[in-house]
């Protein structure tokens, strides 16, 4: 569904990414792991075209990416959980979601999918009139990612939803990717937490220094012995 | 100083305070969206003024419709600012977008100088304008209760458009997180525009009522309201636009009874609007109405 094919980023005199070759194919969890400054977020932002590529080719179900405005790209049926969560902090929540689906004018659906979020999310609909900023962390993570499917995606790109949030939560929200995906939709993952994100994903690729250094299904990464030592902190 | 004149003062700058309030929300406006001090802002009144002018003078249009298309035209001028001079900017360093706004600034007051001439024209008042009412024993000219009326009217229509409409909600998006914006598949560029347009109809709203109110046009006559009312935003806390209102009327209303209680002081009536700014500056740097803004690590 995805392919990002030999991606070259320059980033303020950076050479973020260098060559960088992956697929994400549909219905599946891909996850992309390793250390900070791997350059996983400028893989996520690249395609978004929030960052723009040196050189390389990024392709959406045949299409080709680079070059497309972000709104353009977010039209075609992408979206991404930016990392940090990013909720719009002085608008409510239903704004907050309302906006997620700023691109679509097809009323009776984006009611439908409302409901939806509002199902997954019992919480924010609760919620509903409150300012985001408001919100716990956890509950943030849930309106980041309840507004990414407003946007009715057929690829979701999360950044770290995990990030510093309680465990229990943790696990609540590796729940929901999990049971997003069982309703058909493609995932594309950044985690720190490596050992979960592998047990979750169908596929996994490790990156160091903007290079792509292993990749497998996830149960081949979490028996290999770099990734053990390295990523999961195994002796 | 009597009751009666303390009331006319205080009505004067009522008045006075909601100009400053229309000028400063254009100034705040665009600052909050792509944090920019349009400094051209101010010499857009300037521009609505002459608009207004050659329009009585050369076509002899009725000055409700003349007005109508000042407004327009200088939308349209504001707007086109931002194609040119701001957007193919939109990633440089924010100083650049800022010297560049200086710039139009300076352009729109030469060419003003070349094409107007340098000499002060007198700009025609309605005959409704000036017509004198007596509230009790306080004389108050149409005008002076018009410009309030009409500051509060178009606010609560700014109001209802960035609190009730799909484009407000966007434009107070883009405010906040543009990435994230772009994210939500909001056309940044054309929320920057909209948000142009509000900005500068409401400066050449205001530039009209300038001209009623001191009927003496030239092309530098923009510099100094956009200045104070560039400091009526920033006491108000620059980016918000309540604050932009309040600063506004702190402002006119302190101006006007600074020179009521001292009269001696009337020289120095300009220099009350710099004095605050320091003050605030000193004091409360976010200004009155303004939020501390974490830099995002």
């Amino acid at each position: 569904m995805l392919k990002i094919r030999d991606l070259n980023v320059h980033y303020g005199g950076i050479h973020a990414l260098k060559g960088i070759n992956l697929s994400v194919p549909e219905g599946r969890i891909v996850t992309l792991i390793g250390a900070n400054g791997a350059g996983k977020s400028t893989t996520l932002r690249t395609v978004c075209g929030l960052v723009k590529p040196s050189n390389g080719e990024i392709s959406f179900c045949g299409e080709s990416l680079v070059g497309q405005k972000t709104t353009a790209i977010i039209k075609k049926g992408i979206t991404m959980v930016p990392e940090g969560r990013r909720v719009f902090p002085d608008l409510t929540v239903h704004e907050n979601l309302v906006l997620g689906a700023y691109a679509r004018h097809d009323h009776k659906a984006i009611e439908e999918d409302m409901e939806r979020v509002n199902t997954l999310f019992p919480r924010l609909k609760e919620r509903r009139d409150q300012l985001a900023g408001t919100l716990s962390g956890g509950e943030q993570q849930m309106l980041a990612v309840g507004r990414a499917l407003m946007s009715r995606p057929r690829l979701l790109m999360m950044d770290e939803p995990s990030l510093g949030l309680a465990p229990v939560l943790v696990q609540d929200i590796f729940n929901i990717i999990h049971r997003i995906n069982n309703e058909g939709m493609t995932i594309l993952l950044i985690e720190q937490n490596a050992k979960a994100a592998l047990e979750l994903a169908d596929y996994g690729y490790v990156l160091e220094t903007g290079c792509v250094a292993l990749s497998g299904t996830g149960q081949e990464l979490l028996a290999d012995d770099r990734v053990r030592k390295v990523y999961l902190g195994e002796s | 100083m009597t009751l009666t004149e303390f009331l006319q003062h205080l009505a004067n700058g009522i008045s006075l305070g909601s100009l400053y309030a229309l000028i400063a929300i254009g100034y705040t406006m665009v600052y909050g969206i792509i944090r920019l001090v349009n400094f051209a802002h101010g010499d857009l009144l300037m521009v609505a003024t002459y608009m207004a002018f050659y329009g009585m003078l050369l076509f002899s249009l009725p000055w409700p419709l003349v007005f109508i298309l000042a407004v327009i035209l200088t939308t349209v001028m504001g707007v086109t600012i931002e194609r040119v001079a701001y957007r193919p900017l939109r990633d440089a360093p924010r100083i650049t977008v800022l010297i560049s706004a200086i710039g139009v600034s300076f352009l729109l007051q030469n060419l003003g100088l070349v094409v107007f001439g340098g000499r002060s024209k007198a700009f025609y008042v309605p005959p409704f304008f000036a017509t004198i009412n007596h509230i009790g024993e306080t004389a108050v000219p149409n005008l002076v209760w018009f410009i309030p009326l009409v500051t509060v009217a178009l606010l609560m229509i700014l109001m209802h458009l960035l609190y009730r409409t799909r484009i407000g909600m966007a434009m107070r998006a883009v405010a906040r997180d543009l990435d994230t914006a772009r994210l939500m598949a909001i056309d940044v560029d054309q929320v920057i525009s909209f948000t142009f347009v509000v900005g500068s109809s409401l400066a050449a709203v205001g530039g009209l009522m300038w001209g009623l109110k001191f009927p003496q046009i030239n092309p530098l006559m923009g510099a100094m309201p956009g200045l104070k009312c560039f400091i009526a935003a920033v006491i108000g806390g620059i980016g918000n636009i309540s604050g932009a209102v309040a600063g506004g009327f702190v402002l006119g209303v302190g101006e006007i009874l600074l020179v009521a209680f001292f009269p001696d002081l009337a020289g120095y009536r300009d220099a009350f609007a710099f004095v605050l700014l320091i003050l605030t500056l000193l004091i409360r740097p976010t200004g009155l109405l303004g939020e501390r803004v974490a830099e995002k690590v």
